[in-house]
């Protein structure tokens, strides 16, 4: 007899709710973006607007996340609903915590090397004023 | 077995599409492993234009080559259900360690692009080589493995999977090496055309040359250690109507890649060396026939239901409509410029 009640309900309902709140949080900005270029030809870029389009930036890995867990969580105890549970097809090799470990450090690494260098590109860029400047035959150097 | 085969089940045509589909991923992508040998193993006054070369060579296409992989791993999985659970379970370090050097090599050649300090590249073009290296002495132990039957044997006897027995053995070991000589040989000789400066094409011709007397010896040793680990490929090789001439064909098509290479004929070599490649691809899977993983594991016993298997012809043929036309065009665009490049010869104002 399948008991479909046997997933955590609390954390899919709160990953639920982030994630349609992240995609709610990025269409008002959307919008808000989509009204000014209607009203006055232009995409708005003062402060506010900037300073917005800044912050959801995270939102949509965030709502991905969300998403995945309330999917993941959501079919527990089952891998296959009402055919195979999750601990009926774990692989019978030995020492997967040291495969974990290796991958997990893997991609914290690669992940560091991504972070690093883009640092390094941003660093390097040209600021506001020098590009100004570049782009003006007087001002080149 | 010999009636030849009247009807093919959709699971066969499956099999054998896996198999051609291997085959050209050690023809194009094995390449890209050899060039980072030669990337490790470049010396001499001409070791950096050497480098350059093999990155602009590899760059275009490096990432689409996987996608001949990532068709065999799918196919394998989907169509031999049991066949892929026995592989992965049992060689799940070698196979591990494979896609870690995968991930590697592909980070690396990108990040090499953007560290260019010389700092930085010296510290990428290492973490892009020595991948390069172990990966393909990973995948020939994992075909070495599977064609000596431990694998197969370890699930059947019911112990906890081993870890290391079923690929840290000779004969494994051996087809590693004879691997990682196959594609360091294609490489170099795919090397010669991409250049038209002489001294680079002789570099590499003098490292295809050597590559390929390698591999005349690194054979013998693999059919030799077959006699012993991997008796139903010796006897595959050896003894079946079609063993023979498969053997002669490939010894046949080494010599005439020797000679082309010798005589500078490079695009004759170019072609002659895939025919090979190719040959003993065929050659080691018709020795298996019809075991995807010995002793037990059959095309036939461990294949899904016919409808998955003609659900996936039909994709595959859906598929190929737009991958093979895509995978010219890409070749056509990046690689169409080693198809004019003549003998060197000295009259050539280029």
């Amino acid at each position: 007899m399948t008991n479909f009640s046997q997933a955590p309900v609390r954390i899919i309902h709160v990953a639920f709710q982030v994630m349609v709140a992240c995609g709610l949080a990025m269409a008002l900005v959307s919008f808000w973006a989509a009204a000014v270029a209607w009203r006055s030809g232009r995409v708005p870029d003062g402060s506010m607007f900037l300073s917005a389009t800044v912050l959801i930036s995270p939102l949509g890995m965030l709502a991905i996340e969300a998403g995945w867990t309330v999917t993941e969580v959501g079919r527990q105890p089952w891998i296959i609903q009402g055919v195979m549970r999750t601990a009926g097809a774990v692989t019978p090799v030995p020492g997967l915590w040291i495969s974990l470990l290796v991958y997990s450090t893997l991609y914290v690494f690669l992940g560091l090397v991504v972070a690093l260098l883009l640092a390094r590109q941003f660093r390097a860029s040209l600021r506001p004023d020098e590009i100004v400047a570049a782009s003006t035959p007087e001002g080149a150097h | 077995m010999s009636s030849p085969i009247i009807s093919v089940s959709p699971a066969e045509a499956v099999a054998v599409v896996m198999l051609l589909v291997l085959v050209i991923y050690a023809l194009f992508g094995g390449a890209d492993y050899g060039a980072g040998v030669w990337d490790l193993l470049a010396r001499g006054p001409r070791a950096t234009a050497q480098r350059e070369l093999i990155a602009h060579a590899i760059g275009p296409v490096w990432e689409a080559n996987h996608v001949w992989l990532i068709i065999v791993i799918v196919l394998l999985f989907t169509g031999f259900p049991s066949a892929f659970s026995a592989i992965m379970t049992t060689l799940h370090v070698p196979l591990s360690l494979m896609l870690i050097g995968i991930v590697l090599r592909g980070s690396a050649f990108t990040f090499r692009s953007y560290d260019n300090s010389e700092v930085g590249k010296r510290r990428w073009n290492r973490v892009f080589s020595i991948p390069s290296v172990v990966t393909p002495m990973l995948l020939g132990a994992v075909i070495g493995a599977i064609a000596t039957g431990q694998p197969g044997r370890a699930l059947d006897s019911g112990l906890p999977v081993p870890l290391f027995a079923t690929w840290l053995r000779p004969f494994p070991l051996v087809v590693g090496l004879f691997a990682l000589n196959i594609f360091a040989f294609l490489a170099a000789v795919y090397l010669t055309l991409e250049t038209p400066d002489p001294e680079l094409q002789a570099d590499f011709r003098l490292r295809a040359l050597v590559a390929a007397v390698a591999l005349g010896g690194v054979a013998w040793a693999v059919y030799f250690l077959a006699r012993s680990e991997a008796p139903q490929v010796f006897q595959g090789l050896s003894d079946s109507p079609w063993g023979r001439p498969v053997r002669y064909g490939t010894g046949a098509f080494a010599v005439v890649t020797l000679a082309a290479l010798s005589l500078r004929w490079f695009r004759l070599a170019r072609v002659t060396a895939m025919v090979q490649v190719a040959l003993i691809l065929w050659g080691c899977a018709l020795a298996q026939y019809p075991l995807l993983v010995p002793p037990d594991i059959a095309i036939g016993n461990s294949a899904a239901p016919p409808v998955v298997q003609t659900l996936l012809l039909i994709a595959l043929g859906a598929g190929s409509v737009i991958l093979l036309p895509s995978m010219y065009y890409l070749f056509h665009v990046f690689k169409g410029h080693t198809f004019q490049l003549s003998r060197v010869s000295t009259d050539d104002p280029r």
